[in-house]
């Protein structure tokens, strides 16, 4: 039972593995690397966003999609658990205006940017360039840090009706995985 | 155990719980209805209905499971679970469903009837339509951008600025720029209201100026207008472009707006009709199923208190029809049916009651049957008793003791089987038979028995028995062995008879004697020498058989003559030897004594006593062949017999022994293996010892020497004067 259980689950598992693979969507952090901007450590990366067919008809439809960008900076210590020095959260939404046939990125601050093609729009949010600052202080020198960095679609943001479709269905599960990197002293 | 631990607590639990899935239920629902703040935890309500779902399935399934059991194992009350269960589950599923199906329906037309094709155009014409309208404006502003930029054709560097400005008091208000390819801003002019700074295009626009078209878009504004931006290449040997900002009016922007909000949402609207349906949906069905599982699991647990004091009934049922009396069914309600169990309860402890009762005489009948039993077994009497076909029912002890037979291993059976198996018992119950047949009243007979152990005389008593409706019940015999009174009865006649005849025929003995005597004496001198010598010889010959006539006549009369003893303390030890001393070597016995020296004394009559040892001896003399000397030893010894003392005195001779057909009969009067002796001496010896309470037997046989065993009870005086008193 257990067994034939597992054969199930490692199937269903490989079945969703090829769909991802062929469906050619999610996202990818290419680079990232922080760089010292004046007193501070900022963000600078470079992010492969491929939205599924079914984001981007939504988005066509005046759908709203909310896209979140984790950056996790942790102290490493051998005696005891990483320390966390930097966790934030970079929420912007991305919209459709059918009436300028433009797009438009509204970041958490109220900044907005518009871009009259998706290509642009893609293009310029893959290019990250000055995010999350880390004042310099916070990274001591002879410790070692780790980086960590990953995009995905907020789905609690879409309309409520479209919540639970998105949550079972794995065209709407778009994310990277965690891009980590040593930061340099 | 699971029956306890839903029990006590339950109607609590199970309201605090219905409570919080309806509560969670009623915001999901507000939640699916408009997109309040309950719209964020649209999800977590999803997911607590769900797992509330699971919950109650699993509550369910317990129950499935639990009644599947039972129904398996077929306990009491499973079969009526299952049929409520499936009544109670048919009655809320059937509305349930109707209403679930019916709302569906309804469900779907409703959110298909928002999209209506018409509107669905005029959404389309009216953005349309603000567009077209837009258009025009753009390519006004685009046509007015490439005007001044042909204006800035030919400038130099240094002068766009100013050039920038001229041209821009004969525009309308917006923000212009120049800046080269690189990037570099070569003249900027902001709008009255706008930047300090140039807001740049973005590299798609650029790179479509570059390439040599110009481009112009709508945009929305920093503030919450629009705006539209135009961006040309300034011909000449640089590369140089002009940007013009210029902001839509108010009016027109807020009604484009407003047009475009209501087309988006429009459009999103229609776009999520379908998620829109399944969220609805979903919703329905959770509500659907929760209070489904609810309804069901409240249904298992009332019909399982339902139908427990019937499962507690059929149990105990169970339990009485195995005997089990002492089974208490709780009491729980006050229902009907707790009304049931207790009366159920009431009746067990009737039975309960009623068996011990029996139970309780039958033990008393047991006790009276074995008081009885103990009674008839140690009668003397034998008693048998038959059923009214005569069957042997019981038989007691001194009945197989008399008759010689064990009547109790043959109960149940006829008369004719018994003579079968025992067939020594023949006469007896031929005649027994007869009697209880016939007669129908108390009769008594003797009847003489002969069996194994010789002759024996029955004195029988049979007493038919009979119901109280006169009903024949069989009967019952009674019977005793009147053998040793009969025969003492006889001896004491023939004692009387032997007394009265020694009597009379000693009294003419002494005349006759006397009377010969005086014919020998008259008649002696007058005849000649031989008739002289015949009559001698015939006077001597009456003289000396009258002689032994009186001599046997008195020992006749001694043995018939009852004997007064005067007991008194006698040491037997002392006795024997004083005996013994009487019979010199010459006498032809040579006696061997064995006596034991701790003898405590015993109350006899030494004479009787002194009498008895000189016809022992004698009795052995007699028994050795003439001229041989015999042996004879004495012994004597102390014996504890079913706590009774007795003092033993064997005694042996070398003789020839008694024949094993005489031993019998050796104490009898005139039985004897000898030539000489009146045949009196053992019977008179059987007499002594008998009349001082103890007993002579003996133990061997020929060949070996005869050899007695005497026996006799050491007693206290009192004691054996009051046993010789109660004997006299």
């Amino acid at each position: 039972m257990l067994q034939r259980l597992s054969q199930w689950s490692f199937l269903v598992g490989l079945l969703l593995a090829f769909d991802a693979v062929c469906a050619d969507y999610g996202f990818r952090i290419i680079r990232a690397e922080l760089v010292p901007s004046g007193t501070n450590f900022v963000l600078n990366a470079d992010i492969d966003y491929r939205f599924s067919e079914s984001a981007l008809e939504a988005l066509r439809h005046g759908v709203p999609l909310t896209l979140a960008v984790r950056l996790k900076i942790k102290r490493q210590r051998h005696y005891w658990l990483n320390e966390t020095i930097l966790s934030e959260i970079h929420k912007f939404r991305i919209l459709y205006h059918p009436l300028g046939r433009s797009f438009q990125i509204i970041h958490a601050g109220g900044n907005t940017e518009s871009f009259a093609s998706l290509t642009a729009l893609l293009e310029a949010m893959g290019a990250i360039r000055g995010w999350f600052m880390l004042p310099a202080d916070r990274i001591v020198e002879g410790n070692s840090y780790e980086a960590s960095l990953s995009v995905d679609l907020d789905i609690e943001s879409l309309p409520l009706p479209l919540r639970p479709i998105a949550y079972v269905s794995p065209s709407w599960y778009l994310g990277s995985s965690w891009y980590r990197w040593r930061v340099a002293d | 155990m699971a029956r306890r631990r839903l029990k006590p607590p339950l109607s609590l639990t199970i309201l605090v719980l219905f409570s919080a899935l309806l509560a969670s239920l009623h915001l999901m629902s507000t939640a699916t209805q408009d997109a309040s703040q309950l719209g964020k935890m649209y999800s977590w309500l999803v997911l607590i209905n769900s797992l509330g779902s699971v919950l109650l399935l699993g509550l369910v399934g317990a129950n499935v499971y639990w009644l599947l059991k039972q129904l398996r194992r077929k306990a009491a009350g499973s079969n009526l679970t299952l049929r409520m269960v499936f009544l109670f589950t048919l009655l809320s599923l059937a509305p349930a469903t109707i209403v679930f199906y019916y709302s569906m329906q309804f469900l779907q037309q409703s959110i298909d009837s928002w999209f209506d094709v018409r509107v669905d155009q005029a959404m389309e014409d009216a953005l349309q339509l603000g567009q077209a309208a837009l258009d025009e404006r753009m390519r006004a502003v685009l046509k007015q951008t490439e005007q001044m930029a042909e204006g800035l054709e030919g400038s130099p560097e240094g002068l766009v600025p100013i050039r920038l400005a001229e041209l821009r008091s004969h525009a309308e208000d917006g923000e212009l720029t120049v800046f080269s390819k690189q990037g570099r801003i070569m003249g900027f002019i902001g709008s009255q209201t706008g930047r300090i700074i140039p807001d740049f295009p973005e590299t798609g626009v650029l790179l479509q100026v570059k390439q040599g078209k110009s481009y112009v878009g709508l945009e929305p504004d920093v503030g919450n207008g629009l705006q539209i931006r135009a961006v040309v290449s300034i011909a000449g040997d640089d590369a140089q472009y002009l940007q013009g900002i210029y902001p839509v009016p108010l009016r027109v922007a807020d009604l484009a707006k407003t047009v475009e909000a209501a087309y988006v949402h429009y459009k999103e609207l229609t776009f999520l009709r379908g998620s829109l349906k399944l969220t609805f949906s979903l919703t329905l069905s959770l509500v659907l199923l929760l209070s489904l599982l609810a309804a069901m699991w409240s249904a298992f647990l009332s019909i399982r208190r339902i139908v427990a004091p019937v499962r507690y009934l059929a149990q105990g049922t169970r339990a009485v029809a195995q005997g089990n009396y002492e089974k208490r069914l709780p009491v729980k309600r006050k229902d009907e049916l707790g009304f049931l169990v207790e009366s159920f309860n009431a009746m067990t402890q009737k039975i309960a009651q009623a068996r011990d009762e029996a139970q309780h005489s039958r033990q008393e009948v047991e006790r009276q049957r074995a008081y009885l039993e103990t009674v008839l077994a140690n009668l003397s009497s034998g008693v048998l008793s038959f059923d009214e076909s005569m069957r042997l029912l019981t038989a007691n002890q001194a009945a197989n003791a008399i008759l010689h037979a064990e009547l109790d291993k043959s109960v149940g059976a006829t008369i004719g089987e018994l003579t079968e198996a025992q067939p020594h018992l023949a006469d007896l119950m031929q005649i027994v038979g007869n009697r209880l047949e016939k007669e129908n009243s108390v009769w008594r007979e003797e009847i003489p028995f002969l069996g194994p152990k010789g002759r024996q005389e029955l004195l029988c008593r049979g007493t038919p028995l009979f119901g109280s409706d006169g009903e024949s019940q069989g009967a019952v015999v009674v019977f005793d062995d009147v053998t040793a009174l009969i025969q003492a009865q006889r001896q004491a006649a023939w004692s009387e008879v032997a007394q009265r005849l020694a009597h009379e025929i000693k009294n003419p003995l002494t005349p006759i004697q006397l009377s010969a005597e005086r014919l020998k004496h008259k008649l002696s001198k007058n005849l000649e020498t031989a008739e002289a010598e015949v009559l001698d010889r015939a006077t001597r010959t009456i003289v000396q058989q009258v002689e032994a006539m009186k001599t046997m006549v008195n020992a006749f009369s001694e043995y018939a003559k009852p004997s007064i003893i005067q007991l008194q303390r006698i040491d037997i030890d002392a006795l024997i030897e004083e005996v013994v001393a009487l019979y010199p070597p010459q006498s032809g016995l040579e006696f061997e004594l064995d006596l034991e020296p701790t003898l405590p004394p015993i109350y006899a009559d030494p004479i009787r006593i002194r009498q008895v040892l000189h016809n022992m001896i004698k009795n052995a003399q007699e028994a050795m062949a003439p001229g041989v000397s015999g042996k004879m030893g004495i012994q004597t010894r102390l014996i504890e017999e079913n706590r009774h003392h007795y003092v033993e005195i064997e005694l042996h001779d070398s003789g020839p022994g008694i024949p094993p057909e005489q031993a019998d009969r050796i104490f009898e009067p005139y039985v004897t293996t000898k030539s000489k002796g009146t045949g009196l001496g053992l019977a008179i010896v059987k007499k002594i010892v008998e009349e001082h309470g103890g007993s002579i037997r003996l133990v061997s046989g020929r060949g070996e020497g005869a050899r007695f065993i005497i026996r006799v009870p050491i007693a206290t005086e009192t004691a054996a004067v009051r046993g010789l008193a109660m004997e006299v």
